[in-house]
């Protein structure tokens, strides 16, 4: 059977939009014309929103066992399916020296930073493009002995001028009086973002507040906001900070009364800000999972559903931390294994993925193929 | 009488020369139709050139089941469901009289069974679908698929 006549171009973008993105990529190949139309930017992006939420993995960043050697994976939404994907050029190959983070991932682009070289790249891991972003030169004042840190990253899109943009928030302090007497006095701060469009680094105002201790803390980006746990009033506050991509604007906003010690560690889940807020009882711990209706808004924390109690049989087996969501279940790692967590049925699932468990965090964020270029 | 507007009927000819007359309420579920009628140009039979009897029947069968009160919400995804099982021939000619007749819920609802059909195929099957010319040289081919050999499989 055959359709009698070519069907006209505007009902071939309305199908090809309806398409899975691995269609796409084979019917790339149909004919010069389809080509032309899956591969025209406007309709990558037109694609992406359209399948947001259909196509949407994980990505994660673990580091073998044996070698060493950094491994990103990416995990199918649908069927957690791990498929390996080589580390970008820039990286390809590299002996352990190297210290990589993932910043975060929008639209099918991935921000990795490297903390030793200190420049970031922009990688695109379905087209294999990259970007190696310029380090900022921006003028910094370092007084004699103080330390410049990157203290928080993110990687987000700003809709209104279709760009994608890169955040660093950097803190200049004296490294003996910032364990010691930890306050904002005497610190510099700094926020600096990158455009992609422009492929330079700007300073935008920021709060005066931090955002880690030891790690960067890569923060998570969602629809246009990129949030971090933050820390004030010389680490006797802790809040999430968001910055909005468009805007160019901070949001504080605190945790709920129950929870005003905070937490460490925020997430997505369903396009949301979720925080596992921690419920200790000797050696049961749990995690109250609680999610942010609105972004600056304290009474819109909404408590959703509580993980464990997982019980501490010996000191050297850690409590698991969650590392994420997936559909209902939790994604934690236990001692360097990676394991799902059905609360409904409190099962235990080994997703057979190892990671070296050194100094350095793994690392699991949102992901979606796309097919969005870097030349903009 | 008045000529109010729910007892009028709309009087349609496909291009195989066979006339339907359907109330206003269903035709106008065609915002191509509606559009005529708004502007007067509904009182003589409406000749459609590029859509024949028997897609012509069913697409108006579509629509007087989405104007009938009578029909429950299950009754009419049933309707729905079993209304897209055709095959390509009458899907091609569905597709473009929706297109045309722009009909609410009809042409997506077209569109998302084309593309599942054809979302498993191989090029070489889409080409013959479309009846679309492979203008790529065999070399050129061979490049795009080593692109994303992974996909092909």
């Amino acid at each position: 059977m055959v359709m009698a006549k070519e069907l006209p171009e505007d009902l071939v973008i309305k199908i090809l939009l309806l398409l899975p993105f691995v269609s796409l990529l084979r019917f790339k190949s149909v004919c010069k014309h389809w080509y032309a139309l899956i591969t025209n930017q406007n309709f990558i992006a037109k694609h992406v929103l359209h399948n947001k939420n259909c196509n949407t993995q994980l990505l994660l960043k673990t580091r073998d066992k044996a070698n060493h050697d950094y491994v990103v994976s990416t995990i199918s939404h649908e069927t957690l399916q791990v498929s390996l994907t080589p580390l970008p050029p820039p990286y390809f190959g590299v002996n352990k020296e190297f210290h990589i983070v993932v910043v975060g991932s929008c639209n099918g682009l991935v921000c990795l930073h490297d903390c030793l070289a200190l420049h970031d790249v922009i990688w695109n891991p379905a087209t294999k493009e990259t970007k190696v972003v310029s380090k900022s030169n921006l003028p910094r004042i370092v007084p004699a002995g103080y330390r410049t840190r990157i203290e928080g990253m993110e990687f987000g899109f700003d809709a209104k001028t279709n760009d994608y943009k890169i955040i660093n928030f950097i803190t200049i302090s004296d490294p003996r009086l910032y364990f010691c007497s930890p306050s904002e006095n005497g610190v510099i701060f700094h926020v600096e973002v990158y455009s992609l469009r422009a492929d330079t680094w700007r300073k935008v105002d920021g709060p005066l507040c931090f955002l880690s201790i030891h790690h960067i803390n890569p923060g998570i980006y969602i629809n246009g906001m990129a949030s971090w746990v933050a820390y004030g009033n010389g680490w006797e506050e802790s809040f999430v900070l968001s910055f909005d991509m468009s805007d160019e604007l901070f949001l504080k906003t605190p945790f709920p009364d129950t929870y005003s010690d905070g937490a460490d560690k925020i997430f997505m889940l369903n396009e949301l800000i979720a925080i596992p807020f921690i419920d200790e009882q000797g050696f049961k711990l749990s995690y109250d999972i609680w999610s942010l209706l609105k972004v600056g808004i304290k009474d819109s924390w909404t408590s959703l559903f509580t993980i464990g109690p997982f019980i501490q049989i010996n000191d050297s087996l850690g409590f698991p931390f969650p590392l994420g969501f997936w559909k209902n279940y939790t994604i934690f790692i236990v001692n360097g294994q990676l394991v799902l967590y059905d609360p409904s049925t409190k099962q235990i699932t080994n997703l057979q993925i190892h990671h070296h468990v050194d100094k350095e965090p793994i690392q699991l964020v949102t992901y979606m193929e796309s097919l969005v270029s870097l030349e903009g | 009488m008045s000529s109010s507007k729910s007892n009028k009927i709309v009087k349609l000819e496909s291009s195989d020369n066979k006339t339907f007359e359907v109330e206003e309420a269903v035709a106008v579920q065609s915002e191509t139709l509606k559009n005529m009628v708004d502007d007067g140009c509904a009182n003589d039979t409406i000749p459609l050139p590029n859509v024949n009897g028997k897609i012509l029947e069913m697409v108006l069968g579509w629509c007087k089941k989405h104007v009938d009160e009578t029909v429950t919400g299950d009754e009419l995804n049933k309707y729905e469901a079993d209304f897209l099982d055709l095959d390509q021939a009458d899907l091609y000619g569905l597709l473009m009289a929706a297109n045309f007749l722009n009909v609410k819920g009809l042409l997506d609802r077209v569109l998302q069974r084309v593309a599942d059909m054809i979302k498993g195929k191989k090029p070489e099957e889409i080409r013959r679908i479309f009846n679309i010319k492979n203008d790529f040289t065999p070399e050129e081919e061979e490049e795009i698929r080593l692109e994303n050999a992974w996909a092909f499989d």
